[in-house]
């Protein structure tokens, strides 16, 4: 390699580590746990929305935010901000 | 301020008005409503002040759903509802796309206007802003942003705007609850999506020929309106520039006593000028 490149990016979440963690938790929330991968990837579209009009939230903000507009969510009004923080709480202990 | 709604053509219209006098229209921008004037108002003598508020925003954000809300069509709406109220004449004054609305329904009928007066306005191809422009790009992802995060994108741009920190947290108090309360981010895309220079330039040409009392103040420190477009209005307008050197874009919140203080002159210019119209 003849030159050094300027940035490394690394896709961390959901490559470095796996999101199956996640699952139980949501299942033990009383959430299907098929519901995940949805979750997550809108997750992801909400953090770009927020990246192009420069704007920072924490992935936990975000995650708690869509689960909370989430239709399998919604359908469960007992699942509160708490639980779903709880949910993420898991995701950041493996970062 | 008093809360006054009509319907004009089928369309539930509604103004905050106060005083007696010159009747002094005043248009917002985006993402504000007639409460932008709402310290500016009570500084304003000798004339009967009308907070308009643009379809589409604000309280009225539902008329908004299933109508054109671009500023050119705002310009039609505007002047609909003036000649509702049977005002012949008014002063114009507009901030952000309210001073886009202003100029467009002064050039389009010029015996509307009485005066013109604007601060930190759109105009020529000032606009839309790049972040705007971003999301107008990017609305099919912006549109779906929950509450909580968009509430951020929409403080984000309050803060800004404003040189005064506390009174950026009021704008944001202010004009939250109508965005939550009807949509969210789908309501501010619907308003993005329409925002189109072409409806400035196509007036733009003409603006000197505006034959009427004007006056420009601009928060110099503005990003999103840049002061070079002060200096333009300035000069094609023939009109006296006053600057707020520290001032940012949201003048009417941030430095009401100034804004109120070059209304007034206006409202003085507008006196002198009907008065040498009329023959001895």
């Amino acid at each position: 390699m003849k030159s050094r490149p300027v940035a490394v990016a690394f896709d961390v979440i959901g490559t470095i580590f796996s999101l199956e963690t996640l699952r139980d938790r949501l299942k033990s929330a009383g959430l299907p746990g098929e519901t995940l991968e949805t979750w997550f990837a809108q997750t992801l579209r909400d953090a770009f929305a927020l990246e192009v009009t420069e704007v920072y939230r924490p992935f936990r903000t975000g995650f708690v935010a869509r689960g909370r507009t989430y239709p399998p969510t919604m359908a469960q009004p007992d699942v509160t901000a708490e639980t779903l923080s709880d949910v993420v709480a898991e995701l950041i202990k493996l970062g | 301020m008093e809360s006054k709604s009509a319907s004009v053509n089928g369309i539930a219209m509604r103004w905050e008005e106060h005083g007696q006098g010159v009747p002094l229209v005043l248009i917002h921008g985006i993402p504000t409503s007639p409460l932008l004037w709402d310290k500016v108002v009570p500084r304003i003598a000798g004339a009967r002040c009308l907070a308009w508020e643009m379809v589409g925003y604000g309280e009225s954000i539902p008329q908004g759903a299933s109508r054109d809300i671009s500023i050119a069509r705002q310009a039609d709406y505007l002047v609909s509802w003036l000649q509702q109220l049977g005002i012949q004449r008014a002063v114009l004054a507009g901030h952000d796309l309210g001073g886009g609305v202003a100029q467009i329904a002064a050039v389009s009928h010029p015996k509307l206007c009485s005066g013109l007066f604007l601060t930190n306005a759109i105009g020529y191809d000032s606009w839309p802003i790049p972040s705007v422009k971003t999301m107008q790009a990017l609305a099919a992802v912006m549109r779906h942003l929950p509450d909580p995060l968009f509430a951020q994108v929409l403080r984000s741009f309050l803060y800004r705007g404003h040189d005064l920190k506390e009174v950026a947290q009021e704008a944001f108090e202010k004009y939250w609850p109508n965005y939550a309360q009807h949509g969210g981010a789908t309501v501010f895309v619907r308003q993005i999506k329409v925002l189109r220079t072409a409806d400035t330039l196509a007036v733009a040409s003409r603006l000197p020929e505006l034959n009427v009392p004007a006056r420009v103040v601009w928060g110099a420190g503005d990003g999103f309106q840049k002061i070079e477009y002060g200096e333009r209005f300035s000069r094609d307008l023939r009109a006296p520039l006053r600057r707020i050197e520290r001032g940012k874009h949201f003048t009417p919140e941030d430095h009401p006593d100034v804004v109120a203080e070059e209304i007034n002159r206006l409202l003085a210019d507008v006196d002198h000028s009907a008065s040498l119209e009329q023959p001895a």
